[in-house]
């Protein structure tokens, strides 16, 4: 192919990029970027203007996310996302507000913005790009490193039993759980398509490898050997109970759709209670 | 009107912050005078020591805190036993007859009393006894215009007790006091 | 490259036309695709693209059945599946007129004169310029604003939320004001010591907001009921970094009221978080307050854009420095970052960039600060001894100013009702024709460090400290200007 043409030639989902930012920063067989593409898949299934819709995320491999979405997009703080989104959501409830963020960030410094939003149900989708490590860092332990995983603050393996994140979110109140690896791209963007559409916290973990850092430290460094460890690893179970099903370093990894219960979301309740006090006070 | 300092002592729930709410109220939107209200209470929400203070001047106030006070009213014997010392020796105090016992004091220090409780329970409830007080004050110092506090006293309280305050200030105000002056 | 595949759908005259285009220059050498192709069509190419990679090449296109997983699972987004027949792109959407329904300001119905508390006088400026947004935390003695808040906003169709602690409730206001809405937090030492990561991230984004701090005793939980002046140094230098930053300080339930719309005007105007700093003594002292009519009062909002989206760029400031605001959701599709960034919003990491950057949030509030700095000042031109006051402790000096003018002082009297930007040129020209200065501040020494900065060369500076917790002796202040006043120059 000619050089020219590679210009005339422009990837579907280049609308959606910055592509003046074009090639990103994430490592080879990085599973970030396959994230992007099944959530730009998501979003048009749900049929979302894309205009209304904002990104945010915090800091970290994940956190660059929103400098790479060309939509109105906020790159906040470390572990802020959550509360930075609600703030948006709660000003402007036609927008439609995506945190898209790491495990790091979203659960460990930003674990009680998570658990308050998902119990009071604000009307966010929460993506939670899981690689068991903190990358951008180099590779210290994250709240979700398995028990004998190796990281450069758990030189000697991690002792410290991990979070499974989509029983804590389900715990906490979360309205719509979900789990996929970035190589279930297809289920990936249905279950994106679903929790846009719920009108409350959604949360879904994405299972994402992470070869140049989690990968070389735990003798796992090849990044096609470490989707086809995805790959195998996971089992489909939709009937899951998301509290039940923990990562472990090698063990099976249960997928799905586990958890799709509606309830009023902040707002509806707050709007709710105020109508109820008007109708009171004019009694 | 001379400027002068104002501080009422009680316990939590007898209605202390809301009586120099309404003094407040009464002297600087009705009376067009300046006072800078400032308020001290303990962490119990009940029972405690609670006080407050006015700062009452025709012009701008500045220095907001009482420090030495012109007019003390005490509604506890612990209030009483506290802040008894902070009152200037030509001031002014009124008590409550059924919560305070007085010691014997400076003569120059004006000192009326009123069975503010006793009165308010026969009225139904003894947390009335903030309002009987508040007219009992009326009608002792020229610090405040009982229209005005009676004006305050409506736009303060909830509607439903707008009736029985007013009764009650009423009682304070017209209420003979005797014997009681040392 | 590619193959091609002619098609025709069923029902239409149209051709489609489908082929694999790889962007090599975007691949990083996973082979994700080549391994999950389903037909083998794909194969490691020998070939070295610009970073030293091998991209992929066609080998067998005839078994290509245009599945796309090639496509979706790519981290690179460097393969895809081309259709002729792609949808064409839309324009993009010109500039409208978007009404955030939520936030059309509902005037309020408090108007008139009040018995009111500070920090509820503060909640009413926050509403009378038009702020819809409160995300808090309980703290003494800040929590009455709150309170205030959580019962009027929903009635006024606005927010009202109470966070999970400070952290989020800065950042949760940051966000508001990005969805348009006016917002404000308001909390103490504690609270603000949490904030002051988001204070940054509001600082580099330049985010309006309005930030309350009413000072309690301090350091750490201090004294939670009682008061101090000690957290002025870290309204200037709280977040780490360098920005320009405003501060106001009230010393009346009627100054809150009145500084609190300041503060959201200044905000909007120069795009950052504005902080009033009061203390425990003004926010819950009760004292008369006017509310004029919702009109009376000059109220500013933010710039927005008339750009179209393709000409926008979100931080280019013009040479009034300000960057113009673009609403969200209205497709300018703008970045937010904390990172040092280029006008695009593109995070930039290099010397050039960052010295613009950060050179530009200071000098924007330094080349107004002529506009920004109120002070009040009583009979300076007169004076030998000049005392310098700011809060509650610039009403707790004026009798002891009267107190040494009986003894014969010439004393003048600034109060500082702006703290950040620090009035410089004014103290310094002050300087120049007095004795001294006696500054009087509720901590042990903060802003006389400024105002030595300013007065050093011409006249001597004194400090009446007071540790918080209580209020100056009017004595300790007339001895210090005593002492001034009788120093040999």
């Amino acid at each position: 192919m000619k050089k020219s043409s590679i210009e005339i030639n422009k990837h579907p989902i280049d609308k959606y990029l910055r592509r003046d930012r074009m090639p990103h920063i994430w490592c080879p067989g990085c599973g970030l970027g396959m994230d992007i593409t099944a959530f730009i898949e998501g979003t048009k299934q749900a049929n979302i203007d894309m205009n209304n819709m904002q990104i945010v995320s915090g800091i970290g491999c994940t956190g660059r996310i929103s400098g790479y979405i060309k939509l109105d997009a906020y790159h906040t703080t470390h572990g802020r996302a959550i509360p930075f989104a609600s703030g948006l959501k709660l000003a402007n409830r036609n927008l439609t507000v995506v945190v898209f963020s790491g495990d790091g960030d979203l659960f460990a410094i930003g674990g009680n913005h998570l658990i308050h939003a998902a119990r009071r149900n604000v009307d966010l989708t929460v993506i939670c790009v899981n690689n068991f490590i903190y990358g951008m860092t180099g590779g210290q332990t994250a709240p979700t490193t398995p028990v004998g995983a190796f990281s450069s603050t758990a030189p000697y393996g991690n002792f410290e039993k991990p979070f499974n994140l989509v029983g804590v979110a389900a715990s906490a109140g979360a309205s719509y759980v979900a789990r996929w690896t970035s190589l279930h791209t297809k289920r990936l963007a249905n279950s994106i398509a679903k929790a846009l559409s719920n009108k409350g916290f959604s949360f879904i973990e994405i299972v994402s490898p992470c070869p140049t850092v989690f990968g070389r430290k735990n003798n796992r460094s090849d990044a096609l050997g470490l989707i086809n460890e995805l790959r195998d690893r996971s089992r489909i179970d939709n009937s899951a109970n998301p509290t039940e099903i923990p990562i472990t370093n090698y063990g099976e990894i249960v997928i799905g759709d586990f958890l799709n219960e509606p309830r009023p979301c902040f707002s509806e309740s707050f709007e709710e209670g105020i109508k109820k006090t008007k109708e009171r006070i004019e009694k | 009107m001379k400027d002068c300092n104002f501080k009422i002592v009680g316990f939590g729930g007898q209605g202390i912050i809301l009586t120099s709410y309404v003094l407040g109220t009464a002297i600087s939107i009705h009376d067009g005078n300046s006072v800078s209200m400032t308020q001290s209470y303990g962490p119990e929400a009940r029972g405690g020591t609670c006080s407050s203070q006015l700062v009452i001047s025709s012009s701008e106030v500045n220095y907001p805190l009482v420090e030495k006070t012109d007019i003390l009213v005490v509604l506890s014997q612990e209030g009483y036993d506290k802040y008894f010392q902070i009152l200037n020796t030509d001031g002014v105090l009124f008590y409550d007859l059924n919560m305070v016992k007085k010691e014997k004091i400076n003569k120059k220090i004006k000192a009326f009393s009123i069975p503010a409780t006793k009165i308010a329970e026969d009225l139904g409830n003894k947390l009335f006894a903030n309002m009987v007080m508040l007219g009992f004050i009326a009608a002792h110092t020229d610090i405040v215009k009982a229209g005005s506090l009676k004006k305050a006293i409506k736009e303060t309280v909830s509607p439903k007790y707008i009736d029985i305050d007013l009764k009650a200030f009423d009682l304070g105000y017209h209420y003979a006091e005797n014997a009681n002056k040392e | 490259m590619g193959i091609v595949e002619k098609t025709q759908k069923k029902g239409t005259s149209k051709k489609e036309t489908r082929e694999i285009v790889i962007k090599k220059e975007r691949c990083k050498g996973c082979n994700f695709c080549v391994e999950y192709c389903p037909r083998d069509v794909l194969e490691v190419s020998e070939e070295f693209n610009e970073k030293g990679y091998h991209p992929p090449k066609i080998v067998n296109s005839d078994q290509c059945l245009f599945c796309g997983l090639c496509e979706r699972i790519c981290p690179d987004f460097a393969i895809y599946i081309k259709n002729n027949e792609t949808e064409p792109e839309k324009e993009e959407k010109p500039i409208s007129e978007t009404t955030h329904g939520l936030f059309n300001i509902v005037k309020s119905k408090y108007e008139g004169e009040f018995f009111m508390q500070g920090d509820i006088a503060c909640a009413e400026g926050a509403i009378y310029a038009g702020c819809r947004f409160f995300g808090g935390y309980p703290i003494t003695p800040a929590t009455e604003i709150a309170e205030r808040m959580a019962k009027r906003l929903p009635f006024l169709d606005g927010v009202f939320i109470q966070f999970e602690d400070e952290i989020a409730s800065m950042a949760g206001i940051l966000g508001a004001s990005w969805a348009g809405a006016k917002s404000m937090t308001a909390t103490s030492g504690p609270g603000i010591s949490l904030m002051n990561e988001n204070i940054g991230l509001g600082m580099m984004t330049e985010t309006p907001c309005v930030v309350v701090n009413v000072q309690r005793g301090s350091p750490s939980t201090g004294l939670p009921t009682s008061w101090g002046q000690a957290d002025m140094m870290q309204a200037k230098w709280g977040s780490h970094g360098d920005y320009g930053s405003i501060t106001l300080c009230p010393k009346s339930p009627q100054e809150f009221f009145d500084l609190t719309i300041v503060a959201f005007n200044y905000s909007e105007k120069y795009r950052l978080p504005v902080f009033i700093l009061t203390d425990a003594i003004v926010g819950h002292m009760i004292e008369k307050v006017i509310i004029p009519p919702p009109d009376k009062l000059e109220i500013i909002n933010r710039k927005y854009t008339k750009k179209r989206p393709q000409d926008y760029l979100p931080y280019e400031a013009e040479s009034n420095l300000i960057p113009d605001f673009a609403k969200a959701g209205d497709g300018y599709h703008y970045y937010v970052t904390g990172l040092t960034h280029d006008e695009r919003g593109y995070p930039i990491m290099t010397e050039e960039v960052q010295k613009e950057n950060v050179t530009r949030l200071v000098e924007k509030i330094n080349t107004y600060s002529d506009d920004i700095i109120i002070l009040e000042e009583r009979d300076i031109d007169k004076a030998d001894i000049v005392v310098i006051a700011y809060g509650i402790t610039s009403r707790t000096v004026i009798p002891a100013i009267e107190k040494a003018k009986k003894k014969g002082i010439k004393v003048g009297y600034l109060r500082l009702i702006t703290i950040w930007p620090f009035p410089e040129k004014r103290i310094n020209e002050i300087a120049r024709n007095i004795k001294g200065f006696v500054v009087v501040e509720m901590n042990l020494g903060q802003i006389v460090l400024e105002v030595e900065r300013c007065a050093a060369p011409y006249t001597s500076t004194k400090l009446v400290p007071h540790a918080g917790g209580g209020i100056h002796n009017i004595d300790d202040i007339v001895k210090a200007i005593e002492e001034l006043a009788h120093e040999k120059k």
